[in-house]
């Protein structure tokens, strides 16, 4: 009963702030609050006894990407382009047809079908007989998934070589002996006067 | 039932430990000062001006609560509690003593809660401490406020890494994320503390500890000869005084987790010490690690930006990863 | 612990090596990069050896999700192709724009082990993170000149439609997931079987296919590929359009013959439907084209129109003439597209500024480099089905499939389409044959080191597929009879 009405509360606060996410027009706001939803959601983690999920949904969503997000549109100063015109107001009211028919899609299917994963082999008896949380999952991760583990991991590795890539400075003597410098439209960006 | 007010209880001490240490923190750190910088201190309210943080208090909350037209209003005014989130969630986690204890004929475990996964949930809630500073600055509309959070939120991001990393070595050896265990796999004495087998670890985790906190030498975020006094800079009264509260609150929690993962936790030196209560010991512990804190923050001059983003990626990074490879090699051999 | 035994990812294990290497080894170069590439090649030459090695193996590991067999080796053997010859053409391309960086090989491996992996693939989730390092490394290499305005809005036109692809094919599986609780391919297949939730099945079917769409430029999700074709740098637009499509073929035959085997009947239709719509959007959007690149672009997509075709032939058959024909066509397509691209590479560097890969630019090549031309002309051949290359068989056996799987008016609409397609390709030819280039062109070198290997491979790829056929069908056919034993 309790952990029920616990539910609903943190479901109604994770879907609430979510969608505030959606339709603050001030940025910062809406990460705040995607922030507090992620938080919550969390919390619904905890209810089903997933404490190892509920932390790691705070660190790498609330901790380790919102904070990039913040940055982002700190350093950018997002504020000013709050009032920025839509560049395609036809693409509005396609959105506004379509989007409530593929929610009708979701909800309809999800209704008519049965479940069969929901629930898994886990409840907490079994969790708590295995030594918990961390350790089943552990076990889970490094037996039975180590292949996609494995991959994931140098999908990181091409992500950060790639940020490497994309964004090291090279030396400016090097920047102005290039070939193509002076073709107009593909000039460095760097070396373009901001237009006002 | 019973368990329930236990917890409350549980939670009702924990609170005032973390909070009811701060009055008196804050004397020390200025007696401190005086000391380093051979001159008194605070010396008029009280005897031996023991009582100067309660006046100062009483000043910052008769003062007015300024907000600047230009701020944003709600994350201006929110932005200052952040901090006491993960502060107080975090010391839920440190035990400050045996478990089944008999208090008054009731069984008790003296830590709020036994986690699975403590030790990642310290880390998690580390990453959202940073909110704090950044949304205070952004929310000031300021430049040298922006910059100030900023600079605080690149440097925690950055030694969060280090700092998770160097803990990392310790829950290998402990085999466990749980802080109840990590100090049961200290029992014994000193010489069982993972400060020793894990002494690059624990440098590591202290000097990134200090970053996290944002105190000298790595107080780049509220660097007052550079940015006024950074994210704070807007700030005035007893919303100024809140932030000032909260980095304080974060000290003793972190001391309380450093004491714990790399000292023994609440567990005596020598065993026959134990006749001592083990909360004793913790606080006894966190005492010596606050001392450190101001010691160093009295002694040493700041960094350099660059200089601090330097040793937090091209030493720490790789030295925890080099520590946590060798000591992952020596387990799996031994 | 047990120790998982490594057999079926040796070549993977392989890739990766050489891409790790190549990360070390580039810091300690200088300007000379030979010694990366010849890492990159010993590391591509290694995989594809390896997996030829292991021929005739018939074994899945780690908990299932990953198998060695034929038909993953066929792929393997393709991807290493692909990557020997989109190497080899590239030092000089890069010199040319002064952005050769080692990197740039090591993303390149780190692309085609994912495409291994997605071909091998027996689990969702082996599938998913396999897609997901073929595409993010690819996002990477189309941005890979950050200088370039071109370069960038390929690069990000890439990501944030591949990201949404990719977002939709999850949400397909995780229905999936949902449904049966498994993610092993054999499991959910058996677990559809049993006929429920049909209308749930359609809806992730869909999804997944959409999803896929995307990565392999079904029209309409096409919008990105001229894009992103035209910015990429060249080898690497070539590589775009066999590479991926290749895996992406390899995993949505897999997919769907034995995840989705209780639905056939639904994506039969969705197949045959998209197949006509691809074909004619592509065939007739690269009429239009006077840029080189996205008449390319468009003319991958009208392939992949084709390709559709074959599968709609399986879905309505169950006949395993379309997927062997299916393996064959994916096979003579990366030789003659990529040496197709190979060429435009080839002239972009002799005209770092001027050559804007336009049909004028094309104007006079005969004269100009005429080894440059007939090579052209000889994938432009191939890429419309002339007999004698390797499209004509291609082609040849797709269209004899479709028509066994009693779909003759969709045979006959291809074909049609495949005589439009002869317009602009040959119109290529035109230019470089009959007429005059407006500026005198000076200097230029004749074709010759790495480009000169790659582009000869290419060219035996297309003669030898086209003018010897038996050998390629027969691996085509071991490879997906071998494949539908599972």
């Amino acid at each position: 009963m309790v952990e029920k009405v616990l539910f609903i509360v943190f479901a109604a606060l994770a879907v609430g702030s979510g969608v505030g996410v959606i339709t603050r027009s001030n940025i910062v706001h809406a990460l705040i609050l995607l922030i507090f939803s992620f938080v919550n959601v969390a919390a619904i983690y905890l209810l089903t006894s997933a404490f190892f999920i509920a932390v790691v949904q705070i660190l790498v969503y609330a901790g380790a990407i919102l904070v990039l997000f913040t940055f982002v549109v700190m350093f950018l100063n997002l504020r000013q382009y709050q009032s920025m015109e839509q560049l395609h107001p036809v693409q509005k009211w396609v959105a506004l047809i379509m989007t409530p028919l593929v929610l009708a899609e979701f909800v309809v299917v999800a209704l008519a079908a049965t479940w069969t994963a929901v629930g898994g082999p886990f409840d907490r008896e079994t969790v708590a007989a295995g030594g918990g949380n961390v350790a089943l999952l552990g076990e889970r991760l490094f037996n039975d998934a180590l292949l996609p583990f494995e991959i994931a991991s140098l999908i990181l590795l091409v992500a950060m070589v790639g940020a490497v890539v994309l964004a090291a400075k090279e030396g400016r003597e090097f920047m102005e002996t290039r070939a193509w410098a002076d073709t107009d439209e593909e000039r460095i960006p760097e070396f373009v006067e901001e237009e006002v | 039932m019973t368990e329930f007010i236990i917890l409350i209880i549980k939670l009702i001490l924990i609170i005032a430990v973390s909070v009811g240490m701060v009055p008196f923190l804050i004397y020390f750190e200025r007696k401190f000062a005086g000391f380093f910088q051979s001159r008194m201190g605070p010396t008029y309210a009280g005897p031996w001006g023991s009582l100067q943080s309660f006046g100062d208090m009483a000043k910052l909350m008769s003062k007015e609560d300024l907000v600047p037209a230009a701020a944003d209003g709600p994350v201006f005014r929110i932005a200052p509690y952040i901090l006491f989130v993960p502060a107080f969630v975090s010391m839920t986690l440190i035990p400050f003593g045996p478990m089944d204890v008999d208090i008054f004929g009731y069984n008790v475990d003296l830590v709020v809660s036994s986690f699975d996964a403590g030790v990642i949930l310290f880390l998690a809630l580390g990453s959202l401490a940073v909110y704090g500073p950044v949304f205070g600055g952004w929310a000031s509309n300021n430049n040298w406020a922006l910059l100030g959070a900023l600079r605080s939120g690149a440097q925690m991001v950055s030694y969060e890494i280090s700092m998770g990393l160097a803990v990392v070595g310790v829950i290998v050896m402990a085999n466990t994320l749980n802080f109840v265990d990590i100090v049961d796999a200290q029992a014994g004495g000193f010489w069982n503390w993972f400060f020793i087998p894990q002494l690059v670890g624990f440098v590591i985790f202290f000097v990134a500890s200090i970053a996290e906190l944002n105190r000298d030498p790595f107080n780049l975020a509220e660097a007052e000869q550079e940015l006024v006094a950074g994210y704070m800079t807007e700030y005035s009264g007893m919303r100024w005084g809140i932030f000032m509260f909260g980095e304080y609150v974060n000290m003793v929690v972190m001391s309380a987790v450093i004491s714990t993962i790399f000292m023994g936790g609440w567990r005596a030196p020598f065993e026959f010490l134990d006749v001592i209560p083990g909360f004793i010991w913790l606080v006894g512990k966190m005492l010596f690690f606050i001392f450190l804190y101001m010691w160093i923050r009295w002694t040493l001059p700041r960094y350099r930006y660059n200089q601090l983003m330097d040793i937090g990626w091209k030493i720490f990074l790789p030295l925890a990863i080099a520590n946590l490879a060798v000591t992952a090699l020596i387990i799996s051999v031994v | 612990m047990p120790t998982p035994d490594v057999t079926p990812i040796i070549p993977e294990l392989i890739l990766a090596v050489a891409a790790c290497l190549v990360l070390v080894v580039e810091p300690f170069l200088k300007l000379d990069k030979t010694a990366v590439v010849a890492v990159a090649l010993t590391g591509l030459l290694a995989y594809g050896a390896a997996a030829f090695a292991l021929l005739g193996q018939d074994m899945a590991g780690f908990n299932d999700m990953i198998v060695i067999n034929d038909y993953a080796i066929f792929f393997k053997v393709l991807f290493a192709a692909a990557g020997v010859m989109t190497v080899l053409m590239s030092p000089r391309y890069l010199e040319a724009h002064d952005r050769h960086l080692g990197e740039y090989y090591a993303l390149l491996l780190f692309a085609i082990l994912g495409m291994s992996v997605l071909a091998a693939a027996r689990d969702l989730m082996a599938f998913y993170v396999g897609l997901e390092l073929m595409a993010v490394s690819s996002y990477l290499l189309a941005g890979f000149f950050r200088y370039r305005l071109r370069s960038n809005e390929a690069a990000l036109k890439y990501f944030l439609t591949g990201c949404f692809a990719s977002a939709i094919t999850l949400y397909g599986i995780s229905m999936v997931y949902g449904f049966t609780g498994a993610t092993n391919y054999a499991e959910v297949g058996t677990a559809l079987a049993g006929g429920e939730n049909t209308l749930g099945v359609a809806f992730a079917t869909a999804l997944v296919f959409a999803g896929m769409g995307f990565k392999v430029s079904v029209a309409p999700f096409h919008m990105w590929t001229p894009d992103v074709y035209e910015g990429a740098p060249t080898p690497i637009a070539g590589f775009f359009s066999v590479g991926p499509k290749a895996a992406g073929f390899a995993a949505i035959l897999m997919m769907f013959l034995a995840v989705f085997e209780a639905s056939v009947d639904t994506w039969t239709v969705i197949f045959i439907a998209f197949s006509i719509f691809t074909m004619l959007v592509g065939n007739l959007f690269a009429l239009v084209q006077r840029n080189l690149k996205r008449m390319l672009a468009y003319s991958s997509i009208a392939h992949v129109g084709y390709l559709l075709a074959g599968m709609g032939a399986i879905g309505q058959s169950g006949d395993l003439l379309a997927g062997e024909a299916i393996l064959l066509y994916l096979a003579a397509y990366t030789f003659m597209n990529l040496g197709a691209f190979g060429v435009l590479a080839y002239l972009k560097t002799q005209q770092p500024v001027t050559f804007d890969y336009t049909l004028d630019d094309m104007a006079g090549l005969a004269r100009r480099s005429p080894w440059a031309a007939i090579l052209m002309s000889l994938f432009m051949f191939s890429l419309t089905g002339i007999p004698g290359t390797a499209g004509f068989i291609g082609k040849f056996y797709l269209f004899n499939a479709v028509v066994r799987a009693d779909l003759v008016w969709l045979a006959a609409i291809a074909v049609i389409f495949s005589a439009v397609s002869a317009y602009y390709y040959l119109r290529v030819m035109v230019y470089m044959f009959f007429r005059e280039s407006e500026e005198e062109f000076v200097g230029g070198e004749a074709i010759s080191g790495p480009l000169a290997a790659s582009l000869a491979l290419a060219a035996a790829g297309v003669l030898f597929i086209g003018l010897v056929p038996a050998r390629l069908v027969d691996a085509s056919a071991t490879a997906f009879q071998n494949f539908l034993g599972l």
